[in-house]
């Protein structure tokens, strides 16, 4: 019983002492030298769309909301359930835009238009159309500047061939731009 | 910092942002470069090893699982660095194994230990516990320094929950036979 309280009273003494530890600071400086040796990031369509899809989400409703809420999840309801490519998010004063990857030979079995007017998600599926030999897809977008690039087959990243420009993204991929605006039919 | 701070912070980074990361050396530098510096004994290698945790950490955050806490990854990845600085360099290549010859009392120095001091106080137990070989003295450190739990400590360690329980205990047990034994010499 004796040893007991002897080995207790040391486990405390040993614990306090690590508890109460120095400790001494890293160099001036330490954080900034980090941050300033830090490789580029790369950050692939796949985290993207991971980082995206667990996002968190908190939804606050009150009874005078609750309502125009209910209104909203079915409209959004009846877009996701209604046949065909999911459309890409419509707003005031649309221009109509009009992607192409030609592809004669249909080598792909599917390619969606994926950039920062649909969050990169792969929700803009394109079709094939035959006669022109090449996916297509037809969307209508506020005016702006969007950066996109073509999934194919869901998984492999295109920029598109076409495109009006296009820039680095910082990490090694090139994203295609479009300027979309006044009206103008936007044929890729 | 909570949990999920941190988890909004490690989303940003990987969302293309390294800024947020600046948080996370800020928070974590301390315990990082003061595990360098107890296996280095060196200032600038310690710093330049800390510096290289971090960065490692940075370029690996993809394999960061959410949910867990950032801190026992990164000490993970922390040990992993000055492992194989110590591997580069000639050293131990051991100290942070499994080694079924559990016994590893302070190595050398007892006679300058007994000259320097005798008493029974927090000054003599820190000393035993710097004194452990690293396996011990890490998870002790892990344990009431840093507060972690077993099985954080199983992470950070890279061994399972029965193993970090078993390296406290162990740790304790082996700091305490020397308080013990400097007592009994009194």
């Amino acid at each position: 019983m004796q040893s007991e309280e002897r080995a207790s009273r040391l486990n405390e003494e040993i614990e306090r002492s690590v508890r109460t530890m120095a400790e001494q600071s890293p160099p001036d400086g330490f954080a900034a030298r980090v941050m300033a040796s830090l490789p580029p990031r790369r950050v692939p369509v796949r985290t993207r769309l991971r980082l995206w899809l667990t996002r968190p989400r908190s939804l606050t409703f009150t009874p005078l909301t609750a309502a125009p809420a209910l209104v909203l999840a079915a409209g959004l309801l009846f877009l996701v359930l209604r046949p065909g490519p999911a459309p890409l998010p419509e707003r005031d004063a649309l221009s109509p835009v009009r992607f192409v990857l030609y592809d004669a030979r249909r080598s792909a079995s599917s390619v969606a238009v994926i950039g920062s007017f649909n969050n990169w998600r792969p929700t803009s599926d394109m079709r094939y159309d035959p006669a022109a030999g090449a996916w297509v897809l037809e969307a209508r977008l506020p005016q702006g500047e969007y950066e996109y690039v073509f999934m194919v087959d869901g998984k492999r990243i295109v920029p598109d061939p076409r495109a009006q420009a296009s820039r680095d993204d910082g990490f090694g991929n090139t994203n295609s731009i479009v300027y979309v605006g006044g009206g103008h039919e936007q044929a890729l | 910092m909570g949990e999920s701070t941190e988890t909004e912070l490690i989303r940003e980074v990987l969302g293309g942002d390294p800024r947020p990361f600046e948080t996370l050396v800020r928070r974590y530098q301390g315990p990082v470069f003061n595990l360098m510096l107890r296996q280095t004994g060196d200032f600038e290698v310690s710093a330049d090893l800390a510096q290289e945790a971090f960065v490692r950490a940075y370029t690996r955050l993809e394999t960061f699982r959410p949910g867990n806490r950032f801190f026992p990854w990164l000490y993970s990845l922390a040990l992993n660095v000055v492992r194989d600085w110590m591997r580069k360099s000639g050293r131990d290549l051991h100290v942070f194994m499994e080694d079924p010859a559990v016994m590893e009392h302070g190595d050398g120095g007892e006679d300058a230990e007994r000259a320097a001091s005798r008493r029974m106080d927090g000054a003599l137990a820190f000393e035993k516990v710097m004194g452990l070989a690293p396996k011990y003295r890490e998870a002790l450190i892990l344990r009431f320094r840093h507060d972690l739990s077993m099985k954080e400590i199983g992470q950070a360690l890279d061994i399972t929950v029965s193993g970090a329980k078993m390296r406290v205990s162990r740790g304790l047990e082996l700091v305490r036979q020397q308080l013990e034994e400097a007592s009994d010499a009194e």
